[in-house]
């Protein structure tokens, strides 16, 4: 009887401890649970919050541009107008912000990130000219009439979105697919949208994307005839296979070979079957030659290959491997357009690298215009403060694609090193270099 | 901060690194990562500014790296068990606590390197070199694109862009070969010829991306504009 009561005792015991366990883990349960959703609710309220306040952004910035550009059309004196195109530079760069990080690269907004970059550096270089005594002309002026069009139905898009959000009908992270605001994004993306094509002297002109190499001079070859170019660009024994073709503004043949100093990958370009690009991956661990020793082998490799006329002007060491540029050269002139880069290792004074694109892209026989501001001129054109150590003609490129002749005056003050360009037609300084230490070697910037 | 003079510092950057990298008169000095006699500018006066508070030099400080300057890096180098050579290279830069990169005159060169370096690395760090080149010059060229954003940050950061940036793995230290590659990158070299795109036709989800035109293939990536 005893023995049953101690049982019935042990059990109701046990089973008093499990319900208080049980109850304990579930009120646990229960906290913790909460806990974690209340974090994932205050992570998800500040992903939300971000893409609003892009969103709030990019509407901000959007309805400035519409304002600026509508009174550009009407502004006529040049310093309302350079305030007006300065404003519009600053208003696209956040703009272009704000819509990149409200869209993804699959929702391929690409039309709109390229008219908002566009109308901000068009603008900018319009304020250059302006700055530089030129004025608006018909052309500019619609072009602006266009931008304008165009971004008063951005505005009216974006108006759509407003409505909901500002209601708080709308959140961009619960979005379905098709949503208001990539409904939007979309319609601007649409064939019917009346884009300008800009062509104008600045970096995301259009003029760039549809330049054309000028200096792939020579017949197509075949794919045998570009492997017994090989022979000519690889200065050693090597096992050659056929990689593929690389397509595009340069089409090219691809080879792999296998060297005594590893592997090499060489682009041969189908029409005159030129050596468009080398690269190896070497790993030279020490410095032994010295970089004029380096440049000057790198000169007669480009002789060998059949490339005359070229001048080393710069070279960087890094990681035991010196980055060479070389420069073709008229006459006294350096044209910077026309550049090859070497990379010739330190440790064997071999050759690791070739990228020919710009000068394959660019070189071609110019009309070397004449300078009508001479050498003194151009010196007293730059600031006083800087000791001169050298000056020669430039033919340096412009932003968008084109090149102007200049004077290249390199010198230094207390502090830094520069290089300041002054135009050989107007006497105008038009560029400063200025050369920075890095751990990468001397960059210019 | 406007953005958009950042921007076109960075343009000019490229443009720069790219199609010029530099002007300078030719025989130029190269090895230019170390500083040694002959040497000027800011770096050479925050050695010398170390040294002469430490006790080794007892010039002026000029900024310029003189035979006194010499004698006094000797004398650190001695004292910290290095090669008494004279010359501020990385082991002596870093006994001094200095970085050669940090002239003060620009932070971004080398932090935009060491981010593409290590988007690099964790796309990529299984194919070959070229390949590894291929994907840095890609990003380059989105940067340069009016299509996309303007700064290397934004493009690798922008939303879908990179498997590498959702899934972490850009956080991984890139190693030296992604280093080099984006050096490469960053000097001109494009196996790509101008791509924007690139996806592995093994694993792509995207549907879309299939229909772009594919201008080359290296190792498991195909590359497109």
């Amino acid at each position: 009887m005893d023995r049953a009561k101690k049982r019935v005792g042990v059990l109701t015991t046990m089973v008093l401890v499990l319900v208080l366990a049980l109850v304990g883990m579930g009120v646990a349960w229960g906290v913790l649970g909460r806990r974690a959703e209340a974090e994932t609710r205050g992570l998800e309220a500040k992903l939300e919050n971000g893409y609003k306040q892009n969103y709030y952004q990019l509407v901000y910035n959007v309805g400035n541009l519409s304002a600026y550009l509508n009174k550009l059309t009407v502004a006529s004196s040049p310093t309302l107008q350079m305030q007006l195109l300065g404003q519009i530079s600053v208003e696209s760069a956040s703009a272009g912000a704000a819509l990149s990080a409200l869209t993804s690269v699959d929702d391929d907004a690409r039309k709109t990130t390229k008219y908002i970059n566009q109308v901000g550096d068009y603008c900018l270089r319009l304020q250059y000219a302006l700055a530089d005594g030129g004025q608006l002309g018909e052309a500019e002026r619609d072009n602006i009439l266009s931008l304008y069009t165009v971004i008063q139905e951005m505005e009216r898009g974006l108006d759509k979105v407003k409505e909901q959000v500002d209601e708080g009908n709308f959140d961009f992270l619960g979005a379905e697919e098709n949503n208001v605001f990539a409904q939007t994004v979309a319609s601007f993306e649409a064939e019917t949208v009346a884009y300008p094509a800009l062509i104008y002297d600045g970096p995301f002109s259009d003029a760039l994307e549809q330049a054309e190499p000028k200096g792939l001079i020579g017949e197509p070859i075949t794919r045998q005839e570009a492997e017994e170019k090989v022979a000519l660009y690889l200065p050693t024994s090597y096992t050659l296979s056929y990689e593929g073709e690389l397509s595009g503004k340069i089409a090219a043949y691809r080879f792999s070979a296998n060297t005594e100093h590893g592997r090499y990958y060489l682009d041969v370009t189908k029409v005159g079957g030129h050596l468009l690009t080398l690269i190896a991956d070497s790993t030279p661990t020490d410095t032994i030659y010295t970089a004029e020793e380096c440049s000057a082998y790198g000169l007669q490799y480009l002789e060998h290959i059949g490339v005359a006329d070229m001048t080393p002007v710069w070279a960087s060491n890094y990681n035991s491997v010196y980055y060479i540029n070389y420069a073709h050269t008229e006459g006294d002139v350096i044209c910077y357009s026309d550049l090859i880069v070497l990379k010739v290792s330190a440790e064997t004074k071999t050759l690791v690298g070739v990228e020919a694109r710009n000068y394959l892209m660019n070189h071609r026989a110019r009309e070397m215009a004449t300078p009508t501001v001479t050498e003194p001129e151009a010196r007293a054109a730059i600031t006083q403060n800087l000791s001169v150590d050298g000056v020669r003609l430039a033919l340096i490129p412009t932003d968008g694609g084109g090149e102007r002749l200049t004077y290249e005056i390199a010198g230094t003050t207390s502090d830094n090193r520069y290089f300041v360009y002054v135009d050989a037609a107007t006497g105008k300084e038009c560029k400063i270099l200025r050369v920075i230490d890095s751990a990468q070697g001397q960059l210019l910037q | 901060m406007n953005r958009k003079s950042v921007t076109i510092a960075l343009c000019a950057m490229w443009l720069l690194m790219v199609a010029v990298v530099a002007f300078a008169p030719a025989g130029e000095s190269a090895d230019a990562a170390a500083l040694k006699q002959g040497s000027t500018g800011s770096l050479v006066r925050t050695v010398q500014t170390k040294l002469k508070n430490w006790g080794y030099y007892t010039g002026t400080v000029d900024g310029v790296y003189g035979a006194k300057t010499v004698a006094a890096v000797q004398y650190f180098q001695r004292k910290n068990g290095l090669t008494a050579d004279g010359i501020v290279g990385s082991a002596t830069a870093a006994k001094l606590g200095i970085s050669l990169s940090s002239s003060g005159a620009s932070g971004y060169s080398s932090s935009d390197e060491y981010l593409l370096a290590r988007c690099v690395y964790a796309e990529a760090r299984g194919e070959p070199y070229t390949g590894q080149v291929a994907v840095a010059a890609v990003i380059l060229n989105r940067v340069r694109s009016s299509s996309f954003p303007n700064t290397i940050s934004g493009v690798i950061y922008q939303s879908g862009a990179f498997t590498c940036v959702s899934d972490g793995q850009i956080n991984l230290t890139p190693n030296e070969t992604a280093k080099k590659a984006v050096r490469d990158a960053m000097s001109g070299w494009d196996p790509t010829g101008g791509c924007l795109y690139y996806y592995n036709p093994a694993t792509a989800t995207s549907k879309w991306i299939w229909s772009r035109e594919v201008h080359l293939t290296i190792g498991s990536h195909s590359f497109c504009v």
